[in-house]
């Protein structure tokens, strides 16, 4: 196990390389000297130069790009343009928000899919589970904000059940915290359960046909027992793939969902960033949301093997 | 084997493709349909008013007609969904086919798209958008470079499948050259899945721009688009819903049309749903 650790974080490393690259490759891109902007209206031309100089900017590439890399592994992501305060800083103070929002959307996509998938798998072909294959394109083809809108709509905004706007931290108050956060997860997480729904189905329907299942139903197991025990645990291989993936599909929804709700997270503020043409804001956003994408990635790793000696290989 | 799997559902394809048709219908006839009201026209009397004779789906913030607006918003929204999906799945399918088949290239490929596809789709068509220009190739352009890895990983592993096949182990024994094996051997028996994953690409790439254009990252507000509209009415959306709902119907259907198709090409390709 140790070793499969150690091998899987090696493949890491090379892919955690190429996405620095990349979006370094993306802030060398960006239009606008940020020297100019850095240095304000008055400087003069010779500012600007010495401002570059202080910079490194006007050095070549591959070494910017070692500074880069170098102030990163201090935890350095640069300064925002707009607020002038780092970048590490602002993303910090929306991680708690946006962690809650991916943690409950996770969470509500596992426990309305994989239920959904096992059943649909139990008896394929049958109405429930042409329901459910039917009711998963419709999940996934539902915009999130469309959904977010919808809910808040109806549940927030006619009804009261919950907050319209805004976010309470769960150290705070958790009955605040639930009236804040439930709406936003559960529209992130509705396209998210579709997708987690059709694959427990499918890898469910591959180990509904073993013999160790034929096994389990002929010495006498409940059906519930057969299905949630000796079907799933083998099944969850796929299922816990999916779900680690889907990581990025709800950090991305993140943008959308915040924006709807008022969230004050990582969304929100790639959005503010956005509008304010603000690069180095924008870039660190993306070098950490795809960070927090190879960690999970390497945890759903772990986790497959554990709960799958054959995959350690 | 289980017993009972589920027919083909061709009910499904039939629907979306029936949607499918519609939509570009009204793309087509954006002008005649909305009566010949102007999408661009801003009339500072009659802003944000509610469905009406004058305005069947009434005005937003500017004045401007939503019926033409949204009407005429089919037309960025089908041109992304297309462009994505030609765009990625050629550019996909090419890099999956040589990482595939070209084993010295395959480790540098790969983790090229590896890295690409570490990056939130969402997060890397904002970030490419903030460095270009808002216009509809821009917009096309930064939405096919995050959906492509999605391609190129799924053509480099049907290539691996296939390339083991003894006919095309023939080919190679009767000195055909690789551009031919690739093209004429490998390409015709892996082109099926191309074809449902660039449906999908298609409805992915069309939520895509939607959502940019709702950030105002994507076309800008001077073009119509489902986004963009949905944009504008997003500071009222409590008490003037109406801006919002047309917008996010057309968008939610168009979508649904596609992911009708593509899982209806699946389900002939694929009965038993297992490559989802």
């Amino acid at each position: 196990m140790a070793g499969y650790a150690i091998r899987r974080l090696l493949a890491a490393l090379p892919v955690a390389f190429c996405v620095a690259i990349l979006v370094f490759g993306l802030l060398y891109l960006a239009p606008g000297d940020p020297a100019a902007i850095m240095a304000g209206d008055a400087a003069s031309p010779a500012d600007i130069e010495k401002l570059q100089a202080t910079l490194g900017l006007d050095r070549p590439f591959v070494s910017r790009f070692a500074a880069w890399l170098m102030a990163i592994a201090h935890g350095d992501l640069g300064t925002s343009l707009f607020t002038g305060l780092p970048v590490a800083t602002l993303i910090g103070q929306r991680l708690v928000p946006t962690g809650c929002l991916m943690l409950a959307a996770m969470t509500i996509a596992v426990c309305i899919g994989v239920p959904l998938g096992a059943g649909a798998a139990h008896k394929p072909g049958a109405t429930a589970d042409r329901i459910v294959m039917a009711g998963g394109v419709l999940g996934f083809s539902l915009p999130v904000f469309v959904v977010g809108y919808l809910l808040s709509y109806v549940f927030a905004y006619r009804l009261g059940w919950f907050a319209v706007q805004g976010f309470v931290s769960p150290r705070v108050s958790v009955p605040g915290f639930l009236r804040t956060i439930l709406l936003p997860a559960t529209s992130l997480a509705l396209g998210q359960s579709a997708l987690i729904a059709r694959v427990t189905r499918a890898a469910m329907l591959d180990v509904l046909g073993q013999d160790y299942i034929r096994t389990a139903r002929a010495k006498g197991l409940g059906e519930l027992h057969v299905i949630a025990v000796h079907g799933l645990r083998n099944a969850a291989g796929p299922i816990v793939t999916v779900a680690g993936s889907s990581i990025a599909a709800l950090l991305g929804g993140a943008v959308v969902t915040e924006t709807v709700f008022s969230l004050p997270g990582l969304g929100r503020l790639t959005v503010d960033a956005v509008l304010r043409r603000d690069y180095p804001v924008i870039q660190g956003i993306t070098l950490v949301c795809a960070l927090i994408f190879v960690i999970v990635n390497l945890a759903t790793d772990m986790i497959c093997a554990a709960l799958d000696p054959r995959v350690r290989r | 084997m289980i017993a009972g799997i589920r027919k083909p559902a061709a009910p499904m394809l039939t629907a979306g493709l029936a949607l499918l048709i519609l939509i570009a219908i009204i793309a087509i006839a954006a002008p005649v349909l909305s009566g010949g009201r102007d999408p661009a026209l801003v009339l500072p009397h009659e802003r944000a008013l509610a469905p009406g004779l004058a305005h069947p789906f009434g005005t937003d913030l500017l004045g401007r007609d939503l019926l033409a607006r949204t009407l005429y918003g089919t037309r960025i929204s089908l041109a992304v969904g297309l462009g994505v999906a030609f765009a990625a799945t050629i550019a996909g399918t090419a890099i999956g086919m040589i990482a595939g088949y070209a084993r010295i290239l395959d480790g540098v490929l790969m983790r090229g798209i590896d890295g690409l596809m570490a990056i939130p789709p969402v997060l890397l068509a904002v970030t490419l958008m903030t460095v270009m220009r808002g216009s509809l190739v821009n917009v096309i352009a930064a939405i096919a470079l995050a959906e492509l890895p999605r391609v190129a990983r799924l053509v480099r592993a049907s290539v691996q499948a296939v390339r083991a096949n003894l006919y095309v182990q023939a080919a190679i024994v009767a000195g055909a050259r690789t551009p031919a094996i690739l093209l004429r051997h490998i390409l015709p028996n892996i082109a099926a899945v191309i074809v449902v994953q660039a449906t999908f690409i298609g409805a992915s790439a069309i939520l895509l721009e939607a959502v940019l254009s709702f950030i105002g990252a994507g076309i800008p507000p001077t073009t119509p688009s489902w986004g963009n509209i949905m944009a504008e009415g997003r500071s009222l959306w409590q008490v003037k819903p109406h801006i919002l709902v047309f917008p996010a119907i057309f968008l939610s259907l168009t979508v649904l049309g596609v992911n009708l198709v593509g899982d209806g090409l699946r389900n002939r390709l694929d009965p038993r749903g297992k490559a989802s």
